[in-house]
């Protein structure tokens, strides 16, 4: 009974099987020699393509998200490239802009060389005076360049600085014309008026005009080559402020400096020629 | 060796003072680094030594600063004993104390530039400004503190170091004889 049984199971598997074989066989013989899909490869063609599909695009977005993530990596590297050159043509251009000015103002300079009948030396400021009470600087140029006590110094434009105080070899120190301490002779170059210039501590002040002498804002101060310390006709400024107070013999007379003393970099000491020969 | 550090500490202070401030804007003022180390000096070092850098100081700020020679080192000596006195009268001795002691010390010091360039001068001497003398002590008054911190560092590693010149001074003594009596080992 049993036997029967397990007889006729097997004979239906067969079967099954060799239906299954018969249809592959059919499918494959009518396959051949056609250029068109069946339903099958349609099928087979739609499934895997759906899969080849997601897989592809996963793919095209983990290289896009990889891509970006490496580009971003050569962005940024550029990016400090870029960074590092823009601040070294910074650089460059402050170094220019630097040379440029220098440029300038030591062709000022040569030209008042040029203009100045008495020899001079040109001298850089290395520094100033720590203390708030005086208005001194020193500079890079002393005796052993023939500078000496008591010698005229002006600026690029020739405006009057100031007196060399003391000279060292290599280095002098200057007493600015506008300190309280300091007094040149001047004249008002319109009216041939004299008076002393004395600081103020930020500019000048024409003492001893006398009242009667006619002197107006906007007049231009020389020096007057008296003392002869500084040779005539040096600049040193223009009047700003004219007082005729009722009181007193003399005009009170503000001068705006020709020198910009918070700018000075570069200066020029007026030499004597006792000083070249010794 | 405390003394020669804090004289080209002075020095240094001093370039600084001549150089880079200068550049600083105009509300800034003229902070005077050196009087802060002139103070210390004389709160801090005995007599002598301190003395003596004092007058050094005040060479060094002749040559750079102002037109009479020999003003400076007068001034700063009379500060340096009037403080050197005060120190050893003063009981407090905390720094944020000695802050109006700097302030006053200074104000003392410029009246004495003051006087003495008026006296020295031919015609016209310096010009007194209550707003640059305010703005310089309220300057002194922030830098005191921070500058006192590094200056008492700067001496306590001399201090502690207690360099031994053995060359030219006496002789440690032998630390590997026998205790006399009453010493201990």
């Amino acid at each position: 009974m049993r036997k029967s049984k397990k007889r006729s199971r097997q004979l239906k598997v067969f079967l099954l099987f060799g239906l299954f074989l018969t249809l592959i066989l059919i499918l494959i013989v009518s396959a051949v020699g056609r250029r068109e899909f069946n339903p099958v490869h349609k099928l087979a063609l739609e499934l895997v393509g759906s899969l080849q599909s997601g897989v592809a695009k996963f793919m095209a977005a983990g290289q896009g998200v990889w891509g970006g993530y490496v580009a971003l990596w050569d962005v940024r590297e550029e990016n400090l490239r870029l960074e590092a050159r823009l601040r070294q043509a910074q650089m460059d251009m402050v170094r220019y802009r630097e040379a440029m000015a220098t440029n300038v103002t030591l062709e000022k300079l040569l030209q008042l060389k040029e203009s100045l009948s008495a020899p001079s030396v040109t001298a850089m400021i290395v520094g100033r005076d720590p203390a708030q009470w005086f208005n001194t600087v020193i500079i890079n140029q002393g005796a052993s360049d023939a500078v000496q006590q008591g010698m005229p110094v002006v600026d690029a434009s020739g405006g009057v600085v100031g007196q060399v105080r003391n000279a060292s070899p290599h280095y002098a120190k200057v007493l600015l014309a506008n300190d309280p301490n300091s007094a040149v002779d001047a004249l008002v170059q319109e009216s041939r008026v004299q008076g002393v210039i004395k600081g103020n501590g930020k500019g000048f002040v024409l003492n001893y005009v006398l009242k009667n002498s006619e002197v107006k804002v906007g007049d231009r101060v020389v020096t007057s080559g008296l003392g002869g310390v500084f040779p005539k006709g040096q600049p040193v400024g223009t009047v700003s402020r004219v007082v005729r107070s009722q009181r007193g013999m003399f005009q009170f007379i503000e001068v705006e400096p020709a020198a910009d003393f918070s700018r000075l970099e570069y200066l020029v000491v007026i030499l004597n020629e006792k000083s070249l020969e010794e | 060796m405390c003394g020669i550090c804090f004289f080209f500490l002075g020095l240094l202070l001093l370039i600084i003072q001549t150089t880079l401030f200068p550049t600083l804007p105009a509300w800034v003022g003229k902070p005077d680094l050196l009087f802060i180390l002139l103070i210390f000096v004389a709160l801090r070092m005995k007599i002598f030594s301190g003395g003596v850098l004092t007058l050094f100081f005040g060479l060094l700020m002749d040559v750079f600063s102002g037109i009479f020679l020999g003003l400076c080192p007068l001034i700063y000596l009379l500060v340096f004993v009037s403080i050197q006195w005060l120190s050893r009268h003063l009981v407090i001795r905390e720094v944020t104390h000695q802050l109006p002691l700097v302030v006053v010390a200074y104000l003392f010091m410029s009246s004495g530039i003051y006087i003495g360039s008026s006296i020295f001068a031919d015609k016209g001497g310096m010009m007194w400004s209550w707003s640059d003398v305010l703005l310089q002590m309220v300057m002194l008054a922030i830098m005191t503190m921070p500058l006192f911190y590094l200056f008492d560092r700067i001496k306590g590693f001399f201090d502690r170091r207690g360099m031994r010149w053995t060359l030219v001074g006496s002789r440690p003594k032998n630390r590997f004889a026998a205790p006399g009596p009453g010493e201990r080992r």
